[in-house]
C-alpha cells in the first residue's frame, strides 16, 4: 500500500472525560469514607489522610520519623511480625507527608484485606516508638542525610526552600545535621496530636464491596474522637526575590532552581491560565526551556517548571542541572525565554498542541481506580468544588494568548524572582 | 492472564495485541533487539546515543514529538544492555498517529548533523548528571569490567567513556541504524480498547512498506567461567563506604532464573527481609543494604551492595555481609518464608497488570525472549521452587570463587 507520509493521520482532540465520583459514607464515629468501586482485579487502595504536615511539627523531622516508627512496633506486635505479616499477604505499606498533609496507605488483595487492616489500623492507632529501632532509624537517616548534601540537585532544593518563606513561618524549613537529635517524647507528642483521627478523611479505591467498607468500620470506627486544637497557617502570596550561590568548585554540573510563591490558589480563576503558562514554558518536552536549552544547545539532560499547591502557598518554579561551564548562559537563556513569553503572543497553533497535550494527561492522570481517586482526594482536600475536575478541560479550552502573555508580564519578572545556584557560576 | 493475539508482517515486523477494554488511553510499545551489547568496544554509548537520535526527525517528520502533543499523547524510550525499548501512550481514537510517527523514523531517519551535534551533549550531560556528578554514580563503570573480562556485558550501557560519545559520527550513526532497526529486529504491542483486525489495518498501511534489513546475527564473546575471587578498591568523594558484591549467574531463560530471584527477595524485599533485618536492624553495620538480580538476557549478575554505618570497619561489615548469604546456602529455608516472598512476587504481579504500558512492555519483552505467553507462565514457574532447588542453586551462585568484589570508600 502506498501511503504519503508526510501527511499526518486525523486526530481528534478529547473533549470531555468521564470523572466518576465517589460513594460518600461515614464510619459509626463520623470519619467520613469516600469509595471507588472501579476495578475487577481484586485488589484496593485504603489511604488514611491526617489533615497536619509538615507545617505542623514542632520541630524538623519530627513528622518524618513518627511516621517512619510507627509500623516498628505496637502494643499488640513487633516491628517483625509487622513486617513479616505485611509481606507474608502481599501487602505494601506507603506513606507521604506534604506541608499540609500527612498520608498512610495500604495495598493489598481483597482476600486479605481483613488480615491487612487488622495490622493497619494497629500501626495508626497503638505504635510505642520502640528504643533501638529509633536509634537505627536516626543513625541511618542521617548518613543519608550527608550522602544527599553531596548532590547539587538536593543543596539547590534546600536552599531555594529557605528562601521561599520568612523563618518564622510554618512552611520554612532548613534541615541540618543536629536536627537528627530528636526525642522520643517529641515522635508521641506528635502523634498523639498531629495524627488525629478527628481530622482525618479515608478514601478507598480498586474493588471494594459493602464487606470493606463494614472492615472498615471494625477497625476504624470505634476509636474516640477528641478534637484538638489546630494553630491556623496563614496564607503568604509572596516571596522576596534574592540570588544564592552554593559554591561546589567540583562540580561537573550546576543545579539551579528559579522562581517564587505566587498569589493565585487552586480556586483562582487565574489558576488554570497559569497552568498553561507553565506548561508552554516549561512543563513538557517541547517547552520553550526544553527546545532552547537542551534540544537546541544541549547544556542539560532536562530542565522543566512546575506549580506546587500548598494549601497556604502556591510555589513557581525552573529548576534543572546543567553542565556547570554553561551556568551563566543557562541562566541567560531562561531569561530570554521569559522576556519572549511576556512580549510575544504564543500562536494559535503552540498554544492548541500545549492545551491538547495538557488534555492528554488530564486523561492519563484520571486513568484507572487509583488515580480517579487521586484526582477527587486532591479536590476534597484543597477544598476546591466538586465540578472542578469537570470543569478543568472546559477551562483549559479558554484560555487565550493574551491571558499567557499577561500573566508572565505580571508573574515572571525576573527581579521578582528568587534565584538559586549550587555549583559553578 | 493477559490474553492476546500475535501475527507477523511479512518483513518480519512480529505484532501483539491485548485488549483492555477498561482504559480510554491505548500503549504503544515498540522494542528493538539491540542494546549496549552488540555496539563495538570502540564505540560504546552506542545504542543509547541513538535511542536519543530517534527523537531528532524521521525522513517524512520532522519533529517526532509535537505530533503526538497534538494528539494527546505522552512517550519515552530507554535502553539497556539487551534491548531499545520506545512507548508512548495516547487516547485511544488516535492511535494512527503513534502508527505513523514509529513507522516513519523505522523506515528512515532524518540524520540531521544538528541533531548529532546537541544529542551527542545531551548524553554527555546525562553521563555526568547520573553517573560523574552524583555520590557513588559509577559504581557499574568499575564494577561491570571486574566482573566480566570479554562479553559485552563489560561495559555499562551509558558508555565507557565520554571520549566514545564525543567521537561518535555520522556515518556510524548511519552504519548502526542499518544494522539493527529493521522491522525483522522489532516487536510491537498494542493494548488498550483495540480490536485484532484494526491493529492488523494499521499495521499492513503503515508497517508493511518498509523493507527487511540485512539480518544481524549476534555473535558475542562468551564469558569465560570465573576461576577466582576478585576484589577492587577505590576510593571517592563520598561520605560513608559502600560494598558491592556480584556474582555471576545464569541467563534470564534458565530454569534457574526463578530460584535466584527468590534467593534475592528472600535476602532483600521488603521490611520483613534477612538483609535488612540482620545487618542493618539487629547488628547495626550497615545504614542500607539490598540484594537483587540484573534480569539480563544473557548470563547475568546477582548483585548485594550496602552502605556501611559510620564507624564500622569494612572488612567486618563484608564479613558479616558473606556469612548472611551463606546462610542461604548452609540453613534450607523454610516453606513459610519462601511462601512469604512468592505471595509478595504474585501480588506486586497482579498490581502491574493495572497499567496496559506494563503488559504491552512484558509482551514484547517476553517475544523478545522466545514466547510472548510466557508471561503468563512466570508464576508457575516462581510457585514450583522448593527448599531443595533454593538450596542447590544458592550453593553454585554464593561461592566466592564466583565473587567481584568493590569496595567504594570515603577519601
Amino acid at each position: 500500500m502506498n501511503i504519503d507520509r508526510s501527511i499526518p493521520p486525523v486526530t481528534t482532540a478529547i473533549s470531555s472525560v468521564r470523572v466518576p465520583l465517589p460513594e460518600n459514607s461515614f464510619l459509626t464515629n463520623g470519619i467520613p469514607v469516600y469509595s471507588f468501586d472501579l476495578a475487577d482485579q481484586e485488589l484496593v487502595k485504603i489511604e488514611v489522610v491526617f489533615r497536619s504536615g509538615l507545617a505542623l511539627q514542632s520541630r524538623n523531622l519530627v513528622a518524618d520519623f513518627t511516621a517512619n516508627m510507627m509500623p516498628e512496633g505496637t502494643i499488640n506486635r513487633s516491628g517483625v511480625e509487622i513486617a513479616n505479616t505485611v509481606d507474608f499477604y502481599g501487602s505494601f505499606l506507603e506513606h507521604s507527608i506534604t506541608k499540609d498533609f500527612t498520608s498512610f496507605t495500604l495495598y493489598c488483595l481483597t482476600k486479605y484485606a481483613d488480615e491487612s487492616l487488622d495490622i493497619f489500623a494497629d500501626i495508626l492507632c497503638n505504635p510505642t516508638f520502640p528504643g533501638k529501632e529509633f536509634e537505627t532509624h536516626k543513625r541511618n537517616g542521617l548518613q543519608r542525610f550527608k550522602v544527599n548534601l553531596d548532590k547539587v540537585s538536593v543543596l539547590c532544593k534546600r536552599e531555594f526552600g529557605k528562601k521561599l518563606y520568612m523563618s518564622d513561618h510554618p512552611y520554612y524549613s532548613d534541615v541540618d545535621e543536629a536536627d537528627f537529635k530528636l526525642s522520643k517524647d517529641q515522635l508521641l507528642t506528635h502523634f498523639s496530636e498531629r495524627l488525629n483521627f478527628s481530622d482525618a478523611v479515608i478514601f478507598v479505591s480498586g474493588f471494594v464491596k459493602k464487606k470493606l467498607i463494614k472492615s472498615l468500620d471494625r477497625v476504624f470506627g470505634k476509636i474516640e474522637l477528641k478534637k484538638l486544637v489546630k494553630p491556623e497557617i496563614l496564607r503568604v502570596d509572596s516571596s522576596l526575590a534574592q540570588k544564592s550561590l552554593i559554591r561546589k568548585e567540583d562540580a561537573l554540573q550546576s543545579g539551579i532552581r528559579i522562581g517564587r510563591l505566587i498569589p493565585i490558589q487552586r480556586s483562582s480563576v487565574d489558576y488554570v491560565p497559569f497552568a498553561v503558562l507553565n506548561t508552554v514554558l516549561g512543563g513538557y518536552f517541547s517547552s520553550r526551556l526544553m527546545s532552547n536549552i537542551r534540544e537546541d544547545k544541549g547544556y542539560t539532560y532536562g530542565i522543566g517548571s512546575g506549580l506546587i499547591s500548598n494549601l497556604a502557598s502556591t510555589i513557581f518554579l525552573i529548576s534543572t542541572e546543567v553542565n556547570a561551564e554553561y551556568t551563566g548562559d543557562t541562566i541567560r537563556e531562561i531569561k530570554s525565554e521569559i522576556n519572549r513569553l511576556q512580549n510575544e503572543k504564543i500562536s494559535d497553533m503552540e498554544l492548541q498542541r500545549v492545551k491538547n497535550y495538557m488534555v492528554g494527561a488530564f486523561l492519563k492522570k484520571s486513568d484507572g481506580p487509583f488515580n480517579v481517586c487521586d484526582q477527587f482526594k486532591s479536590c476534597l482536600l484543597h477544598g476546591l468544588d466538586l465540578s472542578y475536575n469537570e470543569n478543568y478541560l472546559h477551562e483549559i479550552q479558554e484560555v487565550n494568548p493574551e491571558n499567557v502573555r499577561d500573566l508572565a508580564g505580571k508573574f515572571l519578572n525576573f527581579k521578582d524572582l528568587i534565584q538559586v545556584v549550587a555549583g559553578k557560576l | 492472564m493477559i490474553e492476546f493475539e500475535k501475527f507477523t508482517l511479512d518483513n518480519g515486523l512480529r505484532v501483539i495485541v491485548h485488549q483492555d477494554r477498561s482504559t480510554p488511553i491505548v500503549a504503544f510499545n515498540l522494542l528493538y533487539d539491540v542494546g549496549a551489547k552488540d555496539e563495538d568496544e570502540e564505540r560504546t554509548g552506542f545504542a543509547h546515543l541513538f535511542e536519543h537520535l530517534m527523537f531528532g526527525g524521521s525522513v517524512n517528520i520532522v519533529n517526532f514529538d509535537r505530533p503526538l502533543q497534538e494528539a494527546g499523547g505522552l512517550n519515552n524510550a530507554f535502553t539497556s544492555n539487551d534491548i531499545t525499548n520506545y512507548y508512548a501512550s495516547l487516547p485511544v481514537k488516535n492511535l494512527e498517529t503513534a502508527f505513523w510517527l514509529d513507522s516513519d523514523r523505522m523506515l528512515s531517519l532524518a540524520f540531521s548533523e544538528k541533531s548529532l551535534e546537541v544529542q551527542r551533549s545531551v548524553v554527555i550531560e546525562e553521563f555526568k548528571q547520573r553517573y560523574l556528578n552524583q555520590p557513588y554514580g559509577d559504581v557499574w563503570l568499575l564494577l561491570r569490567p571486574l566482573a566480566y573480562k570479554k562479553h559485552p556485558y563489560k561495559w555499562a550501557t551509558i558508555g565507557k567513556d565520554v571520549s566514545h560519545i564525543q567521537n561518535a559520527s555520522m556515518e556510524e550513526v548511519k552504519h548502526f541504524f542499518n544494522k539493527h532497526y529493521g522491522p525483522q529486529n522489532a516487536v510491537l504491542c498494542i493494548a488498550g480498547d483495540v480490536g485484532v483486525d484494526q491493529v492488523k489495518e494499521l499495521s499492513e498501511k503503515y508497517f508493511g512498506s518498509i523493507p527487511k534489513r540485512g539480518k544481524y546475527t549476534r555473535d558475542l564473546q562468551s564469558e569465560p567461567q570465573q576461576s577466582k575471587y576478585r576484589e577492587l578498591t577505590v576510593e571517592r568523594e563520598v561520605p560513608a563506604n559502600a560494598i558491592y558484591k556480584a556474582y555471576h549467574m545464569c541467563d534470564r531463560m534458565h530454569p534457574d532464573f526463578y530460584a535466584v530471584d527468590l534467593i534475592s527477595d528472600l535476602l532483600s524485599n521488603g521490611k520483613s527481609s534477612r538483609l535488612y533485618n540482620s545487618l542493618v536492624k539487629d547488628q547495626g553495620l550497615f545504614a542500607e543494604i539490598g540484594a537483587y538480580v540484573l534480569g539480563s538476557h544473557e548470563n547475568g549478575l546477582f548483585v548485594a551492595t550496602g552502605k556501611i554505618s559510620h564507624g564500622v570497619d569494612v572488612r567486618k561489615a563484608d564479613a558479616a555481609l558473606e556469612t548472611e548469604l551463606q546462610r542461604v546456602v548452609e540453613i534450607k529455608v523454610a516453606e513459610n518464608e519462601l511462601q512469604k516472598v512468592k505471595n509478595k512476587l504474585e501480588s506486586t504481579k497482579l498490581f502491574n497488570e493495572m497499567s496496559a504500558l506494563n503488559k504491552a512492555m512484558n509482551l514484547c519483552f517476553f517475544e523478545l525472549l522466545g514466547d510472548a505467553n510466557m508471561v503468563n507462565e512466570e508464576m508457575e514457574k516462581y510457585r514450583n521452587v522448593n527448599p531443595e532447588q533454593i538450596r542447590r542453586v544458592a550453593n553454585e551462585l554464593l561461592r566466592k570463587d564466583n565473587c567481584s568484589t568493590l569496595f567504594y570508600l570515603a577519601k
